[in-house]
């Protein structure tokens, strides 16, 4: 079982904290990250998938420190899914799996498998920018299946989705949520009611609320609308 | 990198390149030229190129030996915009934040920026000079006609053109990799970016230079080569230590 651990960890740019997180450790599982815009979400996804470098404390994946020199192979089985990100434009969709394959290690049989599992093997020799946003959004996914992630981290993996194409999305990573830590970010609680293990509230770069499934109550829903409603007021 | 090369759309670029090449060779038989522009090139065609001295044979020896500073001002700016347009791509499209994610040494990313940078910029100064020296041997199979270039076409071809495309491609590596935010400001062409400008500006001063006033390309090169190395070698140690993963990120 792979583990993220936050210790006493603080993130933001240019050496100005804009989220301080502390202590924190995620298990197998879905875990949301809800919060309003600007609330911290994006930077500590980031700092999570190791894209910048805490200002305090350490980031660890099973014990193994992103920024310590026994990094190189966890970092590799980092599924990021950054927001809005996009296969390049003049790279046909094999050719980008194909690209990432090598970065990763992974067979081009490894292609073919993924090309079948995200059902996109009929899209596989169009160029990135004839994609529609949905195809777009399959084939980053598709990337990240390429090899065998340890962790999930995805930014609004359904934003701008249509919702046929958002419900088959959260069937597959629900499914993954059983095998690993999948770290999700999202302001819309009704878009992972169903499907999350635990939710961090985060608003004004701090977690203000750890709540798990079983604990599901009025609770959440009041905290979300108090941090919803002062988003929306900032 | 050779298949993208050779790619449909870039074979196409090229012969419109040559296309360009040809058509401007043939326009400047009709543009105006001062009387000592004239002479100049009466001299250049008679002497250097052996050609009998009509409309064709002056528009050619301007072309010919117009080409290198052509081309070190075409190339300068096309190269500037590499680094610029490759990390405004990778931050606005969420691939930077992937590569940042699977590389624990942002170092070997910047390095990677670079070695493309350079080598793209090579390849672009290669085709450019191939399609100028394949035009140029058209026009000797057409006119059937052989000639020796004159000494100073070679040290600007292949000497000083090179150095400012280098010169060109370092400033704008270095330039958005310390401030990669600059690479995003939206303008209407990817040339007339500010970190563009400033990194393209030099070659274009001296190319200038080089076209109004009476200097010796060899004194030019001699002067050139030692600020062109400590530029790149700048480069090489100061965008390695400048890149940095908030900055990169950063909107």
């Amino acid at each position: 079982m792979t583990s993220i651990s936050l210790r006493r960890a603080s993130f933001g740019y240019g050496g100005r904290i804009v989220i301080k997180v502390g202590d924190l450790n995620i298990g197998n599982g879905i875990t949301c990250l809800l919060g309003p815009n600007g609330a911290g979400k994006t930077t500590l996804l980031r700092g999570l998938s190791g894209i910048i470098e805490p200002i305090k404390g350490k980031v660890l994946i099973d014990g193994v420190d992103l920024f310590g020199p026994d990094a190189d192979s966890i970092r590799k089985r980092i599924g990021l899914l950054p927001e809005n990100a996009l296969p390049y434009p003049d790279m046909t969709v094999r050719e980008y799996l194909e690209y990432w394959a090598e970065f990763y290690g992974v067979s081009a049989e490894r292609v073919d498998r993924t090309l079948s599992m995200m059902k996109i093997e009929k899209i596989q020799n169009k160029s990135g920018n004839l994609l529609s946003q949905g195809q777009k959004r399959r084939v980053m996914l598709a990337r990240i299946f390429l090899m065998d992630p340890a962790v999930l981290i995805l930014d609004e993996p359904t934003s701008n989705l249509d919702p046929s194409i958002s419900y088959e999305l959260m069937q597959l990573i629900k499914d993954y949520g059983h095998k690993i830590p999948v770290i999700y970010s999202t302001h819309h609680l009704l878009e992972i009611e169903r499907i999350f293990d635990r939710i961090l509230f985060i608003d004004n770069g701090r977690i203000r609320g750890d709540f798990r499934k079983e604990e599901l109550s009025e609770d959440i829903y009041s905290l979300y609308m108090k941090t919803i409603s002062r988003g929306e007021e900032n | 990198m050779l298949k993208n090369i050779f790619r449909k759309r870039n074979m196409a670029t090229l012969i419109i390149l040559l296309l360009v090449l040809v058509v401007i060779s043939l326009t400047i038989s009709f543009a105006p030229l001062t009387p000592v522009t004239k002479s100049s090139l009466i001299r250049l065609a008679r002497t250097y190129f052996n050609l009998p001295v009509n409309d064709y044979s002056i528009a050619f020896a301007f072309f010919a030996i117009e080409l290198p500073p052509f081309i070190a001002l075409f190339a300068s700016v096309m190269v500037a915009t590499i680094p610029q347009k490759t990390i405004l791509y990778e931050r606005t499209s969420g691939n930077m934040e992937i590569l940042l994610s699977n590389y624990g040494n942002v170092r070997s990313i910047a390095l990677a920026l670079m070695l493309a940078s350079i080598v793209s910029s090579l390849v672009i100064y290669l085709i450019f000079t191939g399609v100028g020296l394949a035009t140029i041997f058209l026009y000797q199979v057409v006119y059937r006609t052989y000639f020796e270039f004159p000494r100073v076409f070679y040290i600007l071809m292949f000497l000083l053109t090179p150095l400012l495309i280098l010169l060109s491609v370092s400033i704008s590596l270095l330039l958005t990799v310390m401030f990669p935010v600059f690479s995003s400001i939206e303008t209407y062409t990817l040339s007339s970016n500010p970190l563009v400008i400033v990194s393209y500006l030099p070659s274009l001063i001296v190319v200038f230079l080089i076209t109004l006033l009476p200097l010796s390309p060899e004194d030019l090169v001699k002067i050139l080569v030692l600020p062109v190395i400590a530029v790149l070698l700048l480069t090489l140690i100061l965008a390695r230590r400048c890149m940095k993963r908030d900055v990169l990120v950063r909107k």
